[in-house]
């Protein structure tokens, strides 16, 4: 069972630069703590540092050893595939084949507008971006056509990566067609799950039957899980310190304009929500292990511009006593 | 009546919770005769509309339902009404072979059928498409049927959209004049998630609360009984209008999964007199 992080580079109130050096500082720290994977989610709006993650992820790789450098997800709809793979075949030789992707939807929209897509052709750029995307990893001559961007014809794209093929999750949140085109594919596939993990059994089970009736080792694809985590040491500690942070984060959302309830809070953390000690929080990543048979764990640790004392203590927590307990139990 | 946080506010445990109603067994009585009514409950009729007895066609009893859009929300509300016996469509976006797979995972006992079939050959419709997408319903199949809105304005998903942004109306009064036919607003104000982990028979303590708004307390009612036979206590609101409460971010009933008694509270904190 891999174990990971993954962030957004929430903004908060430190400088941009400040926060892109805490998150370097991170990586170095989680790859020397033995955490397998660091992943970097692309937005493109002012509460989020990272809308190039790869130019991250490459400083990552200057000062770590072994941890694989992910993105989390590539607004795949929006960017061309091509220069996706270009550059992350560049990281992967960068790091020594350590690069990986997952390619997503993303939680907002601004990308579309900013690169001059249609909101509404999101599933056909989606499909279409993903074929050429997995082409390029596993060809390295590539004759492609379609709708959403000029064909290529015997094309040479290169440099090549150093993993062969270049690992391509597709990040999944819910909706039930992601999952089939996720098997369609053969493509492993990545759930965001934040409450129960017990509802995505039956995406699961729909990702795998789809990978099965399209001829792919279904058994054999990898599944895995990850949202917002904070580990304290303490479970009431732990609630109590993150809530407001939290609280203001799903501010950002339709649902909370004031913020997140305290009850609405409780609730989540109840429902799953990996919010708690070090014992709970090792506890709700078995029950993903459990419901969905995920072979990776990834948690968002700095959630809601928390200070960088208190991300690196959770992290410190997550890597030190729940990342151990979690490998030993699965091993 | 005051809120109780710590009674019922308890989240599901995987397979924990029977599911409320076993296929054949008729709808529940509706909440509409029974326990304290909420201040903005129009005082109008028993729902008489379909009460000549069940249908016989397709597998299950009474009212029969067509869902359309079979993403995360519209696969788990027709996994619910199979579940509460009813006969139950499913349509997608396009070709409905294209859904078998999802269907027999996620809904399996509902029929995957055109769009504009399902809701020809349905008593409720229940639409849980993007609102973007909203277009793209077949608004002539739906006259003469229960309609039934779930869909919110979320703009992280659908992107802005000019008619809903900063609307004044309820979003269900704009989707009525878009498809041209009364709608009843329900289902709207818990996540997909917690509709499917939620469902409770009638009386049990931790029973969730979904509020329906409409113009016709007939039409009102027998959606209402759908909700009950789901899982669900039906909190009526009249009129259409009133559901602007419900929607993300009016007030503390989205995405709080409220029981009855704490719904019918924050209705009351929200508009004391009558709405």
């Amino acid at each position: 069972m891999e174990l990971g992080i993954y962030s957004f580079g929430d903004s908060g109130t430190v400088p941009t630069g400040q926060r892109i050096a805490d998150l370097i500082a991170q990586a170095r720290y989680a790859d020397e703590a033995g955490l397998d994977v660091i992943a970097l989610g692309e937005h493109h709006r002012p509460d989020f540092t990272l809308s190039a993650p790869e130019v991250v992820l490459a400083a990552m790789a200057s000062v770590t050893e072994r941890i694989r450098l992910s993105t989390g997800v590539t607004v795949l709809s929006t960017a061309d595939p091509v220069r996706v793979y270009e550059q992350f075949a560049t990281l992967d030789q960068v790091s020594g084949g350590r690069a990986e992707i997952i390619a997503g939807r993303g939680s907002f929209t601004e990308s579309f507008g900013l690169f001059g897509f249609d909101l509404r052709a999101y599933d056909l750029l989606f499909e279409e971006r993903l074929d050429l995307l997995l082409r390029l990893t596993r060809e390295e001559r590539v004759t492609w056509a379609g709708r959403t961007r000029p064909p290529l014809e015997d094309a040479l794209v290169t440099p090549r990566a150093v993993q062969d093929p270049l690992p391509v999750w597709v990040g999944v949140g819910g909706t039930p067609q992601s999952a089939v085109r996720a098997g369609r594919f053969g493509a492993p596939m990545f759930v965001a799950i934040f409450t129960d993990p017990a509802p995505a059994r039956s995406l699961v089970e729909l990702y795998r039957r789809a990978a099965a009736a399209a001829g792919h080792d279904a058994a054999g694809l990898r599944v895995a899980s990850g949202g917002h985590m904070y580990v304290g040491t303490t479970s009431q500690g732990a609630r109590d310190a993150f809530y407001p942070y939290y609280a203001e984060y799903l501010g950002r959302l339709p649902q909370f304009p004031g913020g997140m309830p305290r009850e609405v809070y409780d609730q989540w953390i109840r429902a799953g929500l990996l919010v708690g000690s070090p014992q709970e929080v090792i506890d709700k990543i078995m029950n993903h292990r459990d419901q969905l048979g995920i072979s990776r764990y990834v948690g968002q640790f700095d959630v809601g511009g928390m200070p960088s004392g208190m991300i690196d203590k959770s992290l410190e927590l997550f890597a030190t006593e729940v990342a151990p307990v979690v490998r030993k139990e699965t091993s | 009546m005051t809120r109780t946080p710590d009674s019922g506010t308890r989240a599901a445990a995987p397979g924990e919770g029977p599911r409320t109603a076993v296929p054949g067994e008729g709808p529940q009585a509706s909440a509409l005769g029974d326990g304290p009514r909420p201040a903005a409950l129009g005082d109008g009729p028993r729902p008489a509309a379909l009460a000549d007895g069940p249908r016989t066609a397709g597998s299950g009893d009474g009212p029969r339902v067509a869902v359309l859009g079979a993403g995360k929300v519209g696969t788990v509300l027709a996994r619910l009404a199979v579940a509460a016996g009813r006969p139950t469509a499913i349509a997608g976006s396009g070709d409905p072979t294209a859904l078998g797979l999802i269907v027999d995972v996620l809904a399996p006992g509902a029929t995957p059928m055109w769009a504009a079939d399902a809701a020809a050959q349905a008593d409720i419709v229940i639409v849980a498409v993007p609102l973007a997408r909203l277009e793209t319903v077949p608004a002539a199949a739906l006259r003469g049927r229960i309609v039934v809105d779930v869909m919110n304005y979320w703009p992280p998903v659908d992107g802005v959209l000019s008619q809903w942004e900063n609307a004044t109306r309820s979003s269900s009064e704009i989707v009525r004049d878009v498809l041209g036919v009364d709608v009843v607003k329900s289902f709207n104000h818990m996540g997909y998630h917690e509709l499917d982990a939620w469902t409770r028979p009638a009386g049990d303590p931790d029973r969730r609360a979904l509020a329906l708004a409409g113009d016709d307390p007939a039409t009102v009612g027998v959606v209402a009984e759908l909700v009950d036979a789901m899982g669900f206590d039906p909190v009526p609101l009249h009129p259409l209008g009133a559901g602007h409460v419900l929607q993300p971010g009016s007030s503390d009933i989205f995405g709080a999964n409220l029981t009855r008694a704490e719904l019918l509270a924050t209705l009351e904190s929200v508009a004391p007199a009558n709405t």
